[in-house]
């Protein structure tokens, strides 16, 4: 099997970000950049707690042809190999479900960087217009996106795309960006109770729970 | 055939309770044996299931709604009863979740309002959800044991980003209704599949994409 303990590492990033909810069911998945055209990149429909290193796909990244592997590639595959063939700087691209980033894909609000997080993210997280999962229209509109400023994708009814010289940095920047979210949604959570008198009292209670059960997850 | 489902059950309640997705008082478990018109049936703390009848299931509250959704859904292999924190959120306070995320309409379908009694239960059942409420509970169903936890997964993941995003905006963008219509499609194709097997004796296969 070539390049095994690339393919070790990324099964056990894989199960990390499932632990923390980042790949919920089949949802999400990793490309790494392991030779100048050779890609790994997660299987399509493949539970990440069960997992293995022959799962993992071996690409060529000019023309996703298998190199190795027996498992389906990801159905994103086509999204990842245009992010790394227009960023010659980036090893990384990972695209997860995370539930609180998710959130914010559902609304129109902007997330807020400071000096530290664009240092790492970027100057901007760069919003992407719906288009379906693992259709070539949503390569290109990721093509058209990216954007050697961000390193941060926010795409609208879907998730997000982080990119990273090395996994580590990609992590990184994926929980930078939950940090964001949950910062943004429980202060307009808080102005849905101080501001908004009209809110009828069911509502005040959802959002009184769920400021009490996303103060639990800010804590941790 | 038995031995593999009673194995499924204790999987899904270790993963399940792994992952805090069988909260409330009356989280239950069950799977199908095939080839039978029997059950694994569980509550969230047994330390193993029983086997009971499909048909004569109706004694005991929890476990005659799982014999129910059998008996109305041959497509389904395996269900989970009960919530992980903000599918309890769900339930309560908003009671629906319309179509949002591509993965959502693709294996769980949409979560529309509760509609009391037996009817409304078979009703809800025939639309093709995968996701429902029942007695302030999410009512998860998998064509099989590993399809039902990826799905306990997904509701708690959809449920998680939709609520706070319901509580911030009052509404969501939904997906647009050609992807809708799509995905309802190749879920319907894949509960056809799923039911031929089930009627000839077999476990369903899983799923093999998107």
């Amino acid at each position: 099997m070539i390049h095994a303990e690339q393919r070790a590492t990324l099964v056990s990033i894989c199960q990390n970000l499932a632990q923390k909810g980042y790949l919920a069911g089949t949802g999400g998945n990793i490309m790494v950049r392991v030779g100048i055209d050779e890609v790994l990149v997660t299987p399509s429909a493949k539970d990440y707690h069960t997992l293995e290193s022959s799962d993992i796909c071996v690409l060529s990244l000019s023309d996703l042809s298998i190199i190795e592997g027996n498992a389906k590639p990801s159905v994103e595959s086509a999204m990842h190999a245009v992010i790394l063939r227009q960023r010659a700087d980036i090893a990384v691209s990972i695209h997860t479900h995370q539930p609180l980033t998710s959130a914010c894909s559902l609304l129109d609000i902007d997330l807020d960087l400071n000096d530290h997080q664009k240092q790492l993210l970027g100057s901007t997280v760069v919003p992407i217009h719906y288009a379906p999962s693992g259709t070539s229209l949503l390569a290109s509109k990721v093509k058209r996106a990216i954007s050697p400023d961000s390193n941060a994708y926010l795409l609208k009814n879907h998730g997000v795309i982080c990119l990273g010289k090395t996994f580590s940095a990609a992590i990184e920047a994926l929980d930078t960006l939950e940090y964001i979210a949950l910062a943004s949604l429980r202060k307009s959570l808080q102005q849905q109770l101080t501001c908004n008198t009209k809110n009828e009292p069911h509502n005040r209670e959802l959002v009184r729970d769920l400021l009490a059960i996303t103060r639990m997850e800010a804590e941790a | 055939m038995r031995e593999q489902q009673k194995l499924a059950w204790l999987e899904i309640q270790s993963r399940l309770q792994k992952h805090g997705l069988l909260e409330g008082q009356r989280a239950s478990i069950s799977t199908r044996i095939p080839d039978t018109s029997e059950f694994w049936f569980g509550t969230a703390l047994d330390d193993a299931p029983r086997e009971l009848s499909i048909q004569q299931a109706h004694n005991a509250e929890l476990s005659a709604l799982h014999a129910e959704v059998y008996q109305s859904r041959n497509d389904i292999s395996a269900i989970a009863f009960g919530h992980g924190p903000y599918g309890g959120i769900l339930v309560e306070h908003i009671g629906e979740m319309p179509g949002i995320f591509d993965e959502q309409v693709r294996h769980l379908g949409t979560l529309s309002l509760q509609t009391y009694g037996s009817k409304g239960l078979k009703e809800r059942l025939a639309t093709g959800t995968n996701m429902l409420s029942a007695h302030g509970e999410l009512l998860i169903l998998g064509m099989t044991p590993q399809r039902l936890i990826l799905n306990a997964s997904l509701a708690e993941k959809c449920a998680h980003a939709y609520t706070l995003a319901y509580a911030v905006q009052g509404h969501t963008s939904m997906l647009p209704w050609i992807v809708r219509k799509i995905a309802h499609g190749r879920l319907r194709s894949d509960q056809k599949r799923a039911s031929k097997r089930i009627t000839e004796g077999k476990l369903p296969l899983e799923s093999s994409g998107y």
